[in-house]
């Protein structure tokens, strides 16, 4: 016969290991968290007073070459060139987490967007501004560490012209300067020396407009 | 009236002269519709991407289009580079200028080849990349120009350009190594009148996440292999739809003079010619 005490000692001493357990998975599991998130680079996003929103972004795949068109919430300020400036840092820096499919460099990439209406262009019921230009001013420590190769400058490109596309119907051409400045490639291939067509970039390539602004 | 024998002889002699260069003229040979031109990307001050600490592009291309020299060689064809060699720093530590894209464009339109094959070599993706001009391609009611705009030379060249990334395919199926296929305006392809692709190799992903890098000595020769094996069912298949001959050359924008048609006959200073002549 087990004496009574000897019982007692017996289930507390089970309760303490069984809540140590407990603890201790606890803790690994924060601990894994926290290296997940020493890994993901993301800028810290600047505070925003407004609600989240459903968002269209077209994202690359290094695998397949592909475009895929995915829903986002993100919370976007109200002015234009503000709230494409943060919707294209938001599509860049998710390029950045681990196990991306179109691995880019951490860190912010681009400094500005600008509007401006193109030229010749009239305002219509769809386009009540009239036909935009998109400049999309990079930052060079973007452009320097992307990764040098043609399939994955086009389709940075095609990923970026593709989400103003969507977003920003009155944009018809989006130009890209680095720093500030003209540049003829993104890092080598890419060619960034005249603007392109705001197309749909699932289902089109790339193509520089001549310099008169037509469909070479 | 006595005919002066030296005057004679000089006549006759010029006369000969004249009549030996018109035989040599008539007799100089087509060109040979199975010249393939290959482009090893960058050169120069340009490396390209940086594959690994003490890897650059530039290397990498040069190493893939000899093997593919080799290989086009023995299969009977004649090879075109666009450039040779990489040459080596000056004395100063600079280095002579790259062979520009508009120089390589014009070493290929002069050679008037079966194929025009535009190396690369990145880090990113996986298998080999195979793109072709994303011009959009003229279409039959398009008249045909005297004078090819050199932005836009490759519009007409998309269809066979097209039915040859279809061979190379196969080709690269064929040999299981991965591919994606693609459109993209890389320069100097919109200027070229040949049909032309670009191939980018990138590194090799095996079973368990293993890469094979493009720096790879066997992984670059099943690459050069099954090119060349595409390139003899493209001869086979698809040549005698590029017999015509091409009669018009790209009007280079920064040559204000007027545009001249090319030559019927080539004139072709290239770089290199390798191999035997059909």
């Amino acid at each position: 016969m087990i004496p009574r005490y000897q019982r007692i000692l017996f289930w507390t001493m089970a309760f303490a290991i069984l809540l140590m357990a407990g603890l201790l998975a606890r803790g690994c599991e924060k601990a894994h968290a926290r290296l997940n998130a020493i890994q993901d680079d993301s800028p810290i996003a600047a505070p925003i007073d407004a609600p989240e929103e459903p968002t269209t972004l077209e994202l690359a795949n290094d695998a397949n070459g592909f475009i895929t068109q995915e829903q986002r919430l993100i919370a976007l300020p109200h002015e234009p060139s503000g709230r494409a400036r943060a919707l294209l840092e938001r599509l860049l820096t998710d390029y950045a987490l681990p196990g991306s499919v179109h691995p880019l460099p951490a860190g912010s990439a681009v400094a500005d967007v600008f509007f401006l209406d193109l030229p010749g262009t009239h305002t219509s019921y769809a386009h009540p501004t009239g036909a935009q230009l998109a400049v999309v001013n990079l930052k060079g420590s973007f452009a320097d560490a992307h990764p040098s190769g043609i399939e994955s400058e086009e389709l940075t490109l095609r990923s970026i012209i593709g989400t103003l596309h969507t977003n920003f119907p009155m944009v018809e051409q989006v130009r890209f300067v680095v720093d500030g400045q003209p540049r003829d490639t993104l890092n080598g291939h890419a060619d960034l020396s005249q603007p392109y067509p705001a197309v749909d970039t699932v289902d089109h390539p790339l193509h520089n407009l001549a310099p008169d602004g037509t469909r070479q | 009236m006595t005919r002066n024998p030296s005057r004679a002889r000089l006549f006759q002699s010029a006369l000969l002269l004249g009549l030996s260069c018109a035989a040599l003229h008539a007799q100089a040979p087509n060109p040979p519709r199975s010249t393939i031109l290959i482009d090893p990307a960058h050169g120069g001050p340009d490396n390209g991407a940086r594959l690994a600490a003490d890897l650059v592009e530039k290397d990498v291309n040069l190493a893939l289009a000899q093997r593919l020299r080799s290989l086009l060689a023995e299969r009977g064809f004649n090879v075109v580079f666009t450039r040779e060699d990489d040459p080596p720093a000056q004395a100063d530590g600079s280095r002579p200028p790259a062979v520009t894209t508009d120089q390589r464009a014009e070493t290929a339109n002069h050679a008037h080849p079966l194929a025009c094959l535009l190396l690369h070599a990145t880090n990113g993706g996986h298998g080999v990349h195979l793109f072709t001009s994303s011009l959009i391609p003229l279409t039959m009611i398009d008249e045909p120009k005297a004078v090819l705009n050199w932005e836009t030379a490759q519009a007409g060249s998309i269809p066979q350009s097209l039915r040859l990334v279809n061979e190379l395919s196969s080709s690269f199926n064929s040999a299981r190594l991965p591919l994606v296929v693609g459109r993209a305006s890389i320069r100097p392809i919109d200027s070229l009148t040949c049909p032309a692709i670009l191939i980018e190799v990138a590194p090799l992903e095996g079973e368990g996440g293993a890469k094979t890098p493009v720096s790879d000595a066997t992984y670059q020769q099943n690459v050069a292999e099954a090119i060349a094996n595409g390139l003899i069912s493209w001869r086979s298949h698809a040549a005698p739809a590029e017999a015509a001959e091409k009669t018009v050359t790209p009007e280079k924008p920064a040559k204000p003079a007027s545009p001249k048609p090319a030559p019927a006959k080539p004139a072709a200073p290239a770089k290199q010619e390798d191999g035997d002549k059909p």
